[in-house]
């Protein structure tokens, strides 16, 4: 906290607190226990309060009265406050999510990768399966696109989401995968 | 020899929101959304429904008023000044409105031969009838003690007990001058002094065994 270079301006010297009028005396009083004098202006009224018993009360019930006001407490800051601030302001939660994709913006790639593991894997299904009978031995890149094209929107779109994880994963979990999916079985 | 003012974190936030990263602006809101909402309850205090209508304001006007910050003041006293202000308008908004309705009235039903002035200093210790279903007493009175001081006094005592304001910080944001902060102050505890007074009594009778 800052202190003000001259405490007492109005005042005079605190050692005059004995002169000073009520008002005058209250407000150096205050100032003290706000801690806004310096050390030794602070010192000089610790002094005479030692001496004046009637103003050392009056100082411990403007203190009393300020720690009452710990019982005021404050509430919390509503969860949506920031949004509707940005809102009105027209920081657009498009515009702020943009700056999340612009931030990810490895995640295309990352996607497209995937959806070649995808399809090399479903190749080595497919040529490794069973006597190679199924159609989709003779013209494996057209039946994974085909296989792609059958999985559901949301499913594929949670796939290519997901890139990152599915890079991680090794190719024969890959295959278990397939094996419990039943569109390549036939 | 004077170095130059290392700029703080905040202040090189404001720089670059008025470069145009609306991202430090977000930042700068989601830092001090506590300390604006908290300043605008308590000086607002009972008077205003739209509490958080009044804070959402004062962010709304940092944002369009961006560039009247001056980087050597600091934000945070900007800020509070902002809030300050915002607070001012709504309790003239208020006064206007409840003007308005007593004109009504008097248009209606004849002067009712009161003058409005700031409110009576009864004591706040003794609890409103609704009081009692608040919980606690003291927590009660202590609320409606600030909300009967005078806006002024009011807003000098937030800033200094519940934000940690400086006299100097405090005459910057009421836009006024030290002497004036002191002597509202003074009176702001005095008046509090009589408003809690059996409480301060019951402290005061306690303060030896606490230590206080």
């Amino acid at each position: 906290m800052s202190k003000p270079n001259n405490p007492t301006p109005n005042h005079g010297s605190p050692t005059d607190l004995g002169l000073l009028d009520l008002e005058e005396r209250r407000e150096l009083l205050v100032a003290y226990l706000d801690g806004e004098l310096s050390a030794e202006d602070a010192l000089r009224v610790s002094t005479w309060l030692d001496d004046n018993p009637g103003a050392l009360r009056e100082v411990e019930h403007y203190r009393h009265a300020w720690d009452l006001l710990e019982h005021y407490e404050d509430e919390p800051v509503p969860a949506d406050f920031a949004q509707r601030v940005f809102d009105a302001v027209g920081i657009s939660h498009e515009k702020r999510e943009g700056k999340v994709l612009r931030l990810a913006w490895y995640r295309q790639p990352l996607a497209t990768a995937a959806a070649v593991l995808v399809a090399v894997g479903a190749t080595i299904f497919v040529m490794g399966g069973p006597g190679g009978e199924s159609p989709t031995a003779q013209a494996p890149t057209t039946d994974v696109v085909s296989v792609l094209q059958d999985v559901p929107d949301d499913q594929l779109r949670e796939l290519l989401l997901n890139a990152d994880v599915l890079l991680s994963v090794d190719a024969d979990s890959i295959d278990a995968d397939f094996d419990d999916e039943t569109v390549l079985g036939g | 020899m004077t170095a130059p003012p290392i700029p703080d974190a905040d202040q090189v936030l404001m720089r670059r929101f008025q470069e145009g990263d609306e991202s430090a602006f977000e930042v700068l809101v989601h830092k001090y959304q506590g300390l604006v909402l908290s300043l605008c309850r308590r000086y607002l205090g009972s008077r205003s429904p739209g509490i958080d209508d009044v804070a959402q304001q004062v962010f709304v006007r940092v944002f369009r008023s961006k560039m009247t910050y001056k980087p050597k003041a600091k934000v945070k006293t900007w800020l509070y000044s902002v809030t300050v202000n915002a607070c001012l308008n709504e309790i003239r908004r208020l006064r206007a409105e409840k003007n308005r309705r007593v004109n009504s009235f008097t248009a209606v039903f004849g002067d009712p031969s009161r003058e409005e002035g700031p409110p009576a200093f009864e004591d706040a210790s003794s609890p409103a009838p609704a009081a009692g279903m608040e919980g606690d007493e003291v927590a009660v009175a202590v609320r409606r003690a600030v909300d009967l001081l005078p806006e002024q006094q009011r807003l000098a005592l937030v800033l200094t007990r519940f934000h940690g304001c400086s006299y100097e910080d405090v005459a910057e944001s009421m836009k006024t001058t030290v002497p004036a902060v002191k002597s509202l102050l003074t009176r702001a505890r005095e008046n509090l002094r009589k408003l809690l007074g059996r409480f301060v009594e019951a402290q005061q009778q306690t303060a030896p065994e606490g230590g206080s």
